[in-house]
């Protein structure tokens, strides 16, 4: 255990040339398309509010302004990052967030920004609540997949009074560097972000967990603004092995000791928040502005200058692969990490918060027709879990869940490993997923 | 009607000795088929000790069936099972000693099988009451006894075939897997020296993994034969209901 | 599979090299035999072709490196047969299967024409490629003489280069380790197989010697006589028919170490291995439950507190 985790993977990292490049803005372009939901956690469970769902706020036709919320009532409201004219409602599918509805936004091109009421203050007394509700209208997520908004996992992190906030920047997944590039540009952003979610969670202890591959440059400017804020930040090189990033993993390698199943980071003092939504964040309580963009890694082997871009929320995953430029025609294109993001079929999807990364990939491995297990053990090396992920592959295979769940299917944390690994091209990870879903609760 | 009941017998011999073969369908008396029959010799003597074993439990069953209460059924059926193969077996000492010194203890070890074989037959359907509606017709007051023993008789040749059905299918298993042991085991047939066989001499059948091997192939060859007589007769009927509603 | 076919042919030049082209011979046929029975099978029964995974053809080297240089050339056919359709196809195919093809056609051939299989020829006799061998000089193996109690005729040298009376693929200990270590490396075979087994019948040979002279002498024939070392690397650690934690691996291969050592004390054939293995072949689905069971008991899994 003083290791932090058994198993894992050394990836091959791909971040050059996309992690030498600067972040460059990419303009919206002509129509945007914006999901409805992109976070996990509606509606709101407990009941402390009134559970409502999400809906949207404007009509095809109405008029919007950049920055202007056109949705409410769940808890990570959609705000349109251009300005233009809302066309039309419509219910479609996306790979990450799955069906719903998608307002559709013809950009004018003007960019007009939405005058609201100044939500500023003066920063030194803004106090919890108020940090809350303020990240909450600005709807700050920013993750590597669909998971809670910021406000709430930072509501959490204050009820169970975490005693340290970790910034994960540790990116061990190939091709993406957003953590690190946003950290390098708006070092003093990022501090102040963390000063805010300090003091809104209680969290006395800052830690700064980057990968061992890290640009000294950028670990060292952002520990000296973090200085210059006020807070001592620890730094903590983890190795690249992959998935160190994963929440329950780095509590593991940093505190040194496991995390009993069922409690989370938060439970034993450690709360993670990420770069990008630090920089959202103090976007959100300095300026008031809303998340309208977001910092993605555009690489992979068949684009031409891989690099990082910030790309207006809602804008089509083509228009972002054009802007790079593609050098082979892409076997496949993928949302998010190519370990646990998801495969896009139909390149006209929009990006979404949850999506960190767009990667076209020319070379696929040699693939077997027919997948077999022969036995060979070496996802249960790789494991991080200490799972036996063959077995639980072949029970799934017979949808016996009883049986899975004596193997501890619940602490499987799908971060791909074995199916990476395996000869055989089992398709492990979607087996895990089927079985999981198949045994819950028909809602 | 004689006709009739010839084809109803033949269907009943047929269905013991093929379509509910006890060894090659059902899997029941596998142990002394797969153990002694390293020569066609024995493996003809426990067919015809295990047939007459079999009548001898029928006709019994037949008998005693309905009279005995049901607890009682299985330990004495089964001690007349034991019963039965005593004198078959001092019978077998007597006129062939050196085979029955071949098979050893099972022979007697058959009475066990043909009780598996007699307690997994449905049981004998009950003779008609003596008091019935139509006994109290004038005239079918001396019919119902009649009746009663008609059916007795038909309950006897019934018990009397599936035991020649079950006997014959048992002697057909034990026949074919004895016949090709010994033909490729040890290059003879009833002690005949095959004269193409006799190089080959492939010890690994007379071992019981070997039998196992073999008793494996003939099932499957069975199944293969049943499942395409099932293809065809389904087929047939398809092609018979089509053709009705054209 | 590609990488155990290339550490196999090291072993292929050795065994040539002190048999001559005959054991290039019976090699051959015992690849084409088990690959055209793949094919064959696959083709009757429409089933998609698995030839190319070259497990067919491991099969096939792993069978002909376990008989006698004088076996004749019909005999790796029929064990192909027996290995590729009924214990490996018949069962399901690769990586459904439950014993190991090769070695149950070893088992098959032996207890078949136990003749044929315990008559070892002496290295760097002659004999003919494809005629079946009438008249040749046979060694008393060093395990019959252990068996008798009596001293191998074999030196300790001549045992660890391989030049003794045995298997086609019983050559140098040193070629073999090599190739052990190559797997090794390129993660393909496990270190706690072979480390179990061999360290097992070493220690019942430390303890109960049979040499007569002395329990170092023991423990090094007994090691590095029969087919142990062949079967300890490269059969006993084929992934489809071994257990896939490390304990289950340290387990199956102390049972099997164990196993060996009864059957060549108190069996009646002289070599245990191959028996061995394959009676714990069944086995190996419990041995990953035990150690599955110890693991969640021990607390050792990530998410559970020591």
């Amino acid at each position: 255990m003083f290791n932090g985790f058994s198993g894992g993977l050394w990836l091959d990292m791909h971040k050059k040339p996309a992690v030498e490049r600067p972040v460059e803005p990419l303009p919206a372009p002509a129509r945007l398309y914006l999901p409805l939901r992109q976070a996990l956690g509606d509606p709101l469970p407990g009941g402390a509010q009134p559970a409502r769902t999400p809906e949207f706020t404007v009509q095809p036709g109405s008029r919007v302004r950049m920055g202007e919320p056109i949705s409410a009532g769940g808890v990570c409201d959609v705000h349109s990052p251009v300005s233009g004219r809302v066309t039309q409602i419509i219910v479609a599918d996306h790979p990450v967030c799955g069906t719903g509805p998608v307002a559709v936004i013809e950009n004018n091109g003007k960019d007009l920004p939405y005058e609201k009421p100044a939500a500023r203050g003066n920063l030194k007394k803004l106090a919890g609540p108020e940090i809350f509700a303020r990240l909450r209208a600005a709807a700050v997520l920013s993750a590597e997949e669909m998971t809670e908004p910021l406000w709430m996992r930072a509501q959490r992190m204050a009820e169970r009074q975490i005693g340290t906030l970790v910034i994960n920047a540790v990116e061990t997944e190939p091709y993406i560097c957003t953590g690190e590039k946003l950290m390098g540009e708006n070092p003093e952003a990022v501090a102040k972000g963390l000063v805010l979610l300090l003091r809104a969670t209680g969290a006395k202890k800052a830690v700064l967990a980057v990968s061992d591959d890290c640009d000294h440059g950028t670990v060292r400017d952002m520990v000296e603004s973090a200085h210059l804020e006020g807070v001592e930040l620890k730094l903590s090189r983890i190795r690249q092995k992959y998935p160190s990033g994963y929440d329950r993993l780095l509590y593991c390698l940093l505190a040194g000791r496991p995390l009993p199943a069922g409690r989370e980071p938060e439970d034993a003092g450690y709360g993670f928040v990420g770069p990008e939504e630090l920089y959202e964040a103090c976007r959100a309580l300095t300026e008031g502005k809303p998340q309208i963009s977001r910092v993605v890694t555009v690489a992979g082997d068949a684009v031409e200058s891989p690099q990082n871009l910030e790309v207006r929320i809602g804008t089509p995953v083509r228009y972002i692969l054009e802007a790079c430029g593609l050098s082979h025609d892409p076997e496949r294109v993928v949302a998010g990490s190519i370990m646990r993001g998801a495969a896009i079929a139909d390149t006209a999807v929009p990006l979404v918060k949850p999506v960190s990364a767009v990667l076209a990939l020319a070379s696929k491995k040699k693939g077997a027709v027919h997948p077999l297990c022969i036995n060979c053990g070496k996802c249960v090396r790789v494991c991080p879990q200490r799972l036996l992920p063959n077995y639980i592959a072949m029970l799934a295979v017979k949808a016996d869940f009883g049986a899975c769940s004596r193997l501890h299917i619940e602490e499987c944390i799908e971060c791909g490993s074995c199916a990476y690994i395996c000869p055989g091209r089992m398709p492990l990870v979607e087996l895990i997923k089927n079985i999981k879903k198949a045994a819950q609760p028909a809602d | 009607m004689w006709r009739n009941r010839a084809a109803r017998c033949g269907r009943t011999l047929w269905r013991e000795c093929a379509s509910r073969n006890p060894v090659l369908v059902r899997a029941l008396a596998v142990s002394p088929v797969l153990a002694v029959t390293v020569s066609l010799k024995n493996g003809v003597l426990i067919s015809i000790v295990m047939l007459l074993e079999l009548v001898i439990l029928f006709l019994l069953r037949a008998l005693f069936y309905r009279r005995l209460p049901e607890v009682l059924r299985g330990p004495v059926f089964f001690a007349a099972a034991g019963a039965a193969i005593t004198p078959l077996w001092m019978a077998a000492r007597y006129f062939v000693p050196d085979v029955t010194a071949a098979v050893g203890f099972y022979l007697p070890l058959l009475a066990a099988c043909a009780f598996a074989f007699v307690a997994t037959v449905p049981a004998p359907a009950p003779l008609p009451v003596q008091s019935s509606p139509e006994a109290e017709e004038p005239g079918a007051q001396a019919t119902a006894p009649a009746v009663r023993k008609a059916a007795g008789v038909r309950r006897i040749v019934h018990a009397l075939l599936e035991a020649a059905g079950s006997g014959l299918g048992f002697a057909f298993a034990a026949v074919a897997v004895s016949g090709i042991r010994e033909a490729i085991g040890s290059g003879t047939l009833y002690d005949r020296v095959l004269p193409g066989l006799e190089k080959l001499k492939f010890a690994f059948l007379l071992l019981p993994p070997g039998a196992f091997l073999l008793l494996g192939f003939l099932l499957a060859a069975v199944q293969a034969v049943h499942l395409r007589r099932k293809r065809r007769t389904r087929a047939g009927e398809e092609e018979e209901t089509s053709g009705n509603d054209g | 599979m590609g990488d155990l076919l290339i550490t196999m042919v090291p072993i292929l030049l050795l065994s040539c090299y002190y048999y001559g082209a005959r054991a290039f011979v019976l090699t051959a046929v015992s690849v084409v035999s088990c690959v055209g029975f793949e094919a064959l099978y696959r083709k009757m029964l429409r089933l998609p072709r698995s030839v190319g995974d070259l497990s067919a053809m491991a099969t096939g080297v792993i069978l002909a490196f376990n008989l006698p240089a004088t076996a004749p050339v019909w005999f790796p056919v029929v064990g192909a047969f027996f290995a590729v359709v009924i214990v490996k196809q018949l069962f399901g195919g690769l990586g459904r299967n439950i014993f190991n093809p090769a070695l149950a056609a070893v088992v098959f051939l032996t207890v078949s024409w136990p003749g044929v299989m315990s008559s070892f020829p002496l290295p760097f006799n002659p004999l003919p490629a494809f005629a079946t061998p009438v008249h040749f000089e046979t060694g008393r193996t060093a395990l019959s003489a252990l068996r008798a109690g009596s001293m191998p005729d074999n030196t300790l040298l001549e045992m660890f280069l391989g030049s003794r009376p045995g298997y086609l693929g019983a050559c140098a200990v040193i070629v073999m380790l090599a190739a052990a270590l190559y797997l090794l490396y390129r993660r393909i075979i496990s270190w706690a197989i072979p480390a179990a087994f061999v360290g097992t019948v070493a220690a019942a040979a430390a303890i109960f010697p049979r040499c007569p002279s002395g329990r170092l002498d023991s423990v090094l024939f007994e090691v590095m006589s029969g087919s142990l070392l062949f079967i300890a690397l490269f059969v006993a650690t084929d992934p489809v028919t071994s257990p896939v934690t490390t304990v289950g691996r340290l387990l199956y291969g102390f049972c099997c170490g164990l196993l060996t050592v009864l059957l060549r004390y108190f069996g009646i054939y002289p070599e245990g291995a191959c028996f061995a293995v394959l009676l714990m072949n069944p086995f190996v689905l419990a041995m990953d439950r035990l150690a599955w069971k110890l693991k969640v008991k021990g607390g050792t899994l990530q998410y559970v507190e020591e």
